[in-house]
């Protein structure tokens, strides 16, 4: 079963088309990752699959949600749908348990004592059980991309979008995410994640994508795509 | 020139300065509180896409903040029942103080809404709140917290402009200090007094300010007391949704 495709999704900014008939097809539990040099259209395909941005053409099925016919109802798709960006985000006047429940309690409606388990549970899937009570500008980058990816996990989403989440971070603080990333995808969530890191993509991903100028140019297995490069456009990427 | 302190003589007007002192408060209560609401509603206006919601709110805070203090509520007082609209002294120092610190207040407010980044509200959109719920627990608190300071010192102006109200016949303060001078002709000892008073006062809304603040620690620690209680307090039976 499929828990995303992208159908000939075309996106302009104004006059500059930023995808141009981008086609994909993720399978449920499967884990793409997206490289390709700055600019490519990772970062707003990735926002497109949660209907952060609009297309023009084409369509986008994901977790039984269509974007593209201009109904989809977006605050349902984006309980299926998590994403984590670059810079954190995390709200900075609440602690990092209510960064949690926050969404729990005015999305799902679901009451404060059953929000703060289920913050305590995920808090604890990324190593931060005992951080409950810190305020974000308390945490260090590693940690507070933890709980960013927290905080999109508690509301059980089918599928996690992920925007360079690692590229803020010093080297030393890389690899605590990393990890958190790969128990992820071990645990059979369907992931299309934006990396740089080129052997963890290798390692975890069941597929790279690689796109250029605002189209998938070659995608594959992580073993094939990395050792046979098919264009010009990828050999020289991963020469890099 | 020396001149000798009698406060003998003013000392039976003393209810008179408490009953003021009382008026000054409320007048300020109302000033900010009316003005906090006021300014959100306005600064909302004023960000607003829509020319209709834009332009009347930059004319009310462009005109407010271009005139007096003593302009707006002698209008208030001597000119709106012209148009039919007749308020007793009271009426008008509280509609033109919450009119005046609400403009403020709407500077105030639009500065601390666009310093919240677009991607924290994005953030909040992308864990499916709608957008009332990210305006009203995200983009909010992060910009109250951001222009605090900024916010507790126009609080303060507009506690010692409320002064404003006595020369139109208002008790408070300043009214009652202007009534027992003309009374006893002691004015070095009644303003002295009115001084300390507004000092005193002013120190008070400081430290209830100061307490309230967003980075309060202590605050935080009761918070969690409130929490742990009411948690503790409700465990049989799953609560219901509070936020
Ligand atoms: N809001 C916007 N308005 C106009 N152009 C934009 C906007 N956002 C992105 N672009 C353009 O779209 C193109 C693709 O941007 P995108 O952020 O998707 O690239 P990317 O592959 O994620 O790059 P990076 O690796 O640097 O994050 C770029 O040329 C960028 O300038
Ligand atoms: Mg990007």
């Amino acid at each position: 079963m499929n828990a995303v495709e992208l159908h000939e999704v075309c996106k302009t900014y104004g006059d500059t088309a930023v995808l141009n008939g981008v086609s994909l097809v993720a399978r449920k539990g499967s884990v793409i990752a997206i490289i390709g040099r700055s600019g490519s259209g990772k970062s707003t395909m990735l926002r497109c699959v949660n209907g952060l941005e609009t297309i023009q053409s084409g369509r986008i099925d994901v977790a039984g949600h269509r974007i593209g016919d201009g109904r989809t109802n977006l605050r349902m798709l984006r309980q299926k749908v998590g994403i984590v960006f670059q810079g954190y985000n995390l709200f900075p006047h609440y602690d990092v348990l209510n960064n949690v429940t926050l969404a729990l309690r005015l999305v799902k409606k679901i009451s404060r004592t059953e929000a703060e388990e289920i913050a305590a549970r995920v808090l604890g899937q990324v190593g931060l059980a005992e951080k409950l009570r810190a305020r974000p500008s308390e945490l260090s980058g590693g940690q507070q991309q933890r709980v960013a990816i927290a905080r999109s996990l508690a509301m059980a989403p089918e599928i996690m979008l992920f925007d360079e989440v690692t590229s803020a971070l010093d080297p030393e603080l890389t690899g605590e995410v990393l990890k958190v990333l790969a128990d992820l995808a071990g645990s059979g969530m369907t992931m299309l994640l934006v990396t740089h890191e080129m052997a963890f993509a290798q390692n975890i991903a069941t597929e790279v994508v690689f796109m250029h100028g605002g189209k998938i140019w070659e995608s594959g297995p992580p073993s094939q795509l990395f050792a046979n490069p098919q264009t010009a456009e990828l050999r020289k990427f991963i020469s890099q | 020139m020396t001149y000798v302190l009698q406060f003998g003589d003013i000392e039976r007007f003393l209810p008179l300065v408490w009953q003021g002192a009382i008026i000054t408060l409320q007048l300020t209560a109302a000033a900010i509180i009316g003005g906090f609401a006021v300014g959100l509603v306005s600064a909302v206006g004023r960000g607003s896409k829509w020319s209709v919601l834009r332009v009347p709110a930059a004319i009310y805070v462009e005109v407010t903040r271009n005139t007096p203090l003593l302009v707006q509520i002698f209008f208030a007082f001597f000119a709106l029942p012209s148009l039919g609209l007749r308020l007793t002294p009271l009426e008008a120092a509280f509609f033109a103080l919450i009119w005046n610190n609400g403009a403020y207040m709407t500077e105030i407010l639009r500065a601390g809404l666009v310093s919240v980044h677009r991607s924290q509200l994005e953030a909040g959109q992308c864990l499916g709140m709608s957008w009332l719920q990210v305006f009203v627990y995200v983009q909010l608190p992060t910009a109250i917290a951001n222009v605090y300071p900024a916010m507790v010192g126009q609080f303060m102006i507009i506690f010692l402009n409320s002064s404003v109200a006595s020369t139109i016949g208002v008790e408070d303060l300043m009214g009652a200090a202007g009534y027992i001078q003309s009374e006893t002709l002691r004015a070095f000892e009644i303003y002295l007094v009115t001084a300390a008073a507004y000092v005193s006062l002013g120190f008070v809304i400081r430290g209830i300010f100061a307490a309230l603040a967003p980075d309060n620690p202590f605050k935080r620690i009761v918070c969690r007391w409130v929490h742990a209680l009411s948690a503790a307090g409700s465990s049989p039976h799953p609560s219901r949704s509070d936020v």
